[in-house]
């Protein structure tokens, strides 16, 4: 899909299902839909409908910085704590390390 | 100008293949590593990196090499070269913690430490009944550098191997680390070994033991640790008439070093496995106008290093019913233990039987005990000694669980080992004993105050055995069998077409080692086991073929038949048939069987699972030209994107257009 060639009611009603979609504990999307309709929204011309797409950048970008922020915090204190956890940090890996805590 | 920058570094890289005769890189050979074991608080012994250690060679020959490696030498990661005479425990401790040693090589020199034993000063010391730290000395012997390296971790590799392999490694040393002012690792090239032996289990054995299981619902097909398991070995001499009671006559199987597959324990197990033997031989060949009133018990138990698991366990299943021979704890009246018993020195004369001095003082037990030490002391071998604490044994594993079992232990030493390489490298022939025919004499001397005994315990009341005859020789020949050449007569004797395969020409390690392959058996306690066949059982006439025996077996399932050699196997006898009672019995610590054994002090040991640990000799390029190296690739990197972006801007000029009238506009803007 080519988004350049779509029509302007055609991108507010993606980035809406694009939002409506991450809000499925599905980030991946928010950050797609920042990502993808960034020109539209803030660097083109105005056209009708953009500031619905204006709307629905924003929140999934957003979104996604929360969710990206709680992912390396999560990363960061798993890292750290896992051996200190014993036996529940092993449960929660999926790969035990060999020869260490 | 760039021909110009080539040939000097041509030139460099012509001058680091040249290794003055030493080959780039050699692998050499593994012979013995130490390798990590845990209990139920720690982890103990060496592991590499998971994909090795590095380290620039050097080679410790005293104090000033010591301070060389941990602080004076240039930073970087070292190999030391030690001689195990020379292995101290602070060295090894300095070293860790200086964090500049990344792999430990000790080489076997056969010289002999003045006193070498890595155990505890007091083994076994989490599972001693006795409390307080006074009387908890046996292993402290003056001069021991090594002492209780067992109960270390440490953060590298520890390879031993022999002076063959040493000798191309202090060559190599010699040739390109001997140079070692603060400026030689940044100039020269160094002589650097690469040691690889990681180990997958960490922190203890509760630890390990979840991983594997966790594991099983993961991918990785690799496994953590397994418990340390091996076989007791058991063989019942029967009462004249069917009787309950029984005198036990135990012995230890296992000793270990800090090295895998090297575990000697001259003196800490064979001296008590060849009496136990000999003693079982004489016994059985008794006339049968000797009357025995009670059964007599040979008993070798396993893992008796660490923590009594062959004895623990025994004693459980005699408590539960689940023993061998429908015995159970009741019927066991008291039990001998033979243990250390070699006596080297001139001032050494007599041996020590051993009494708890808590069991002496009950009126009731001093009369059963006076009996058996008024007979043990008739010939003026053995001296009696009552202890506060009895020698660490699997006789004292007894007495806690049945306070009212007569026990007596045979010792060489009084309060301290006169063993100065209990369990550890030396604790081997030549070095605990080097006159073999001489300590059998010796022996024969002490078996048969013991046999006289054991056969005055046995007796109905009032009679006098005839005194009990010793072969001098079977001493000697399974000395030789267990300290110096496994494949010796008296074992091929008592192997078949099958089990022979675990005769080999060195001596047998006897190390508790982990639950083996099933159907398997661990080379000494197979041998162990056969021998106790052979010397516990009778010889069933015309029987002469493996299939005839076995099904003598089918015929009597209350005795057991076993096909070997024998003594001097014929075209028309190629072998023996043995009617016996002999058993082996698993030696697996209870610990790791029943959910709420905390508070029984069972053995928690564990053995980590290593990959296969391998070695190679290398020479390291100097850190210049490493430096070299790198700038240059960046020199030309630069350089052919630099020429890339200058040909493209030109490329009109150099490259001719071959349809100059079809030329199109550039789709792509630049």
């Amino acid at each position: 899909m080519d988004i350049r060639r779509m029509e302007t009611q055609e991108k507010v009603d993606l980035s809406r299902k694009y939002f409506l979609g991450g809000c499925f504990f599905l980030p991946f999307l928010w950050a797609v839909n920042a990502v993808w309709f960034f020109k539209d929204a803030f660097a083109k011309e105005s056209f009708p409908g953009q500031n619905k797409i204006r709307s629905n950048v924003v929140k999934s970008a957003i979104g996604a910085g929360i969710w990206l922020i709680v992912l390396i915090t999560w990363n960061v204190i798993f890292q750290i704590k896992r051996p200190q956890w014993g036996e529940f940090g092993d449960r929660l890996s999926a790969i035990i390390p060999r020869g260490i805590a | 100008m760039l021909s110009n920058l080539a040939v000097p570094f041509v030139l460099l890289w012509a001058g680091a293949r040249a290794n003055r005769g030493v080959p780039v890189s050699e692998a050499l050979p593994v012979d013995f590593f130490c390798f990590r074991r845990l209990n139920d608080t720690h982890q103990f012994g060496c592991s590499s990196d998971y994909n090795g250690n590095v380290g620039v060679v050097h080679v410790v020959r005293g104090s000033k090499d010591i301070e060389y490696v941990e602080s004076t030498g240039p930073p970087t990661k070292y190999m030391a070269l030690i001689d195990d005479v020379d292995l101290r425990v602070d060295t090894l401790d300095r070293f860790a913690k200086s964090n500049r040693v990344s792999g430990v090589l000790v080489t076997q020199t056969n010289k002999k430490a003045q006193a070498f034993s890595i155990d505890d000063t007091c083994p076994n010391r989490y599972s001693s009944f006795y409390k307080g730290e006074e009387s908890c000395q046996k292993n402290k012997i003056d001069g021991n550098k090594v002492s209780s390296a067992l109960l270390r971790d440490y953060p590298f590799p520890i390879f031993y191997v022999n002076e063959t392999l040493t000798e191309k490694v202090i060559v190599c040393y010699n040739k390109f680390n001997k140079d070692t002012t603060q400026n030689s690792l940044y100039e020269k090239r160094k002589c650097s070994l690469k040691m690889f032996a990681p180990m997958n289990a960490a922190v203890d054995s509760k630890t390990c033991l979840r991983r594997t299981q966790l594991l099983s619902y993961f991918t990785l097909p690799t496994h953590f640790c397994d418990p340390l398991e091996n076989k007791n070995v058991f063989a019942l001499l029967e009462a004249s008439e069917p009787a309950q009671e029984t005198v036990i006559i135990a012995a230890r199987l296992d000793s270990f070093s800090l090295f895998s597959g090297l575990a000697p324990g001259a003196d800490s197990a064979v001296s008590g496995i060849v009496s136990l033997l000999t003693l079982a031989e004489a016994l059985t060949k008794v006339k049968s106008s000797t009357i025995r009133n009670k059964n007599i018990l040979f008993a070798l138990f396993n893992g008796e290093a660490f923590d009594y698991i062959g004895s623990s366990r025994c004693i459980l299943d005699l408590t539960n019913g689940g023993f061998a021979y429908n015995l159970g704890m009741d019927n066991i009246t008291s039990i001998i233990e033979l243990n250390q018993l070699f006596l080297t020195t001139d001032s050494e004369k007599n041996w020590f039987a051993h009494v708890d001095a808590e069991q002496y003082n009950d009126p009731e037990m001093r009369k059963k005990l006076d009996a058996i030490l008024t007979s043990l002391k008739a010939s003026g071998r053995i001296v009696d000694s009552v202890d506060n604490d009895l020698p660490p044994s699997s006789a004292r594993r007894f007495l806690n669980d049945k306070p009212k079992l007569a026990t007596v232990v045979l010792t060489n030493y009084k309060q301290t080992f006169a063993n100065h390489y209990y369990n550890s490298i030396f604790d081997s022939y030549p070095h605990r004993i080097s006159d073999i025919p001489k300590q059998s004499e010796k022996l024969q001397g002490l078996l048969a105050s013991v046999g006289d005994t054991v056969l005055k315990m046995v007796a109905p009341p009032g009679s006098s055995p005839a005194p009990l005859e010793i072969n001098k020789q079977l001493i000697d020949d399974l000395l030789v069998c267990y300290l110096r050449n496994s494949s010796c007569p008296r074992f091929q004797a008592v192997v078949n077409s099958i089990s022979r395969k675990i005769l080999r020409e060195e001596p047998h390690s006897l190390y508790v080692s982990v639950s083996p392959p099933s159907g398997t058996t661990s080379g000494s306690t197979a041998l162990t086991y056969l021998s106790l066949v052979r010397y516990s059982g009778r010889v069933v006439d015309n029987v002469t073929d493996a299939e005839a025996c076995l099904a003598l077996h089918r015929a009597n399932t209350e005795r057991n038949y076993t096909w070997m050699y024998g003594e001097n196997p014929k075209p028309s006898e190629p072998g023996i048939c043995v009617e016996h009672l002999a058993t082996m019995t698993t030696a697996r610590s209870p610990a790791f069987d029943s959910q709420d054994s905390d508070e029984l002090h069972y053995s928690t040991w564990t053995e980590s699972i290593w990959s296969q640990p391998e070695m190679s000799l290398f020479i390291q390029a100097s850190v210049r030209s490493q430096y070299t190296a790198l700038a240059l690739g960046f020199v030309i990197f630069a350089t052919s994107l630099l020429l890339s972006v200058l040909i493209y801007r030109k490329s009109d000029d150099i490259f001719e257009d071959p349809n100059p009238t079809q030329t199109p506009a550039s789709p792509v803007a630049c």
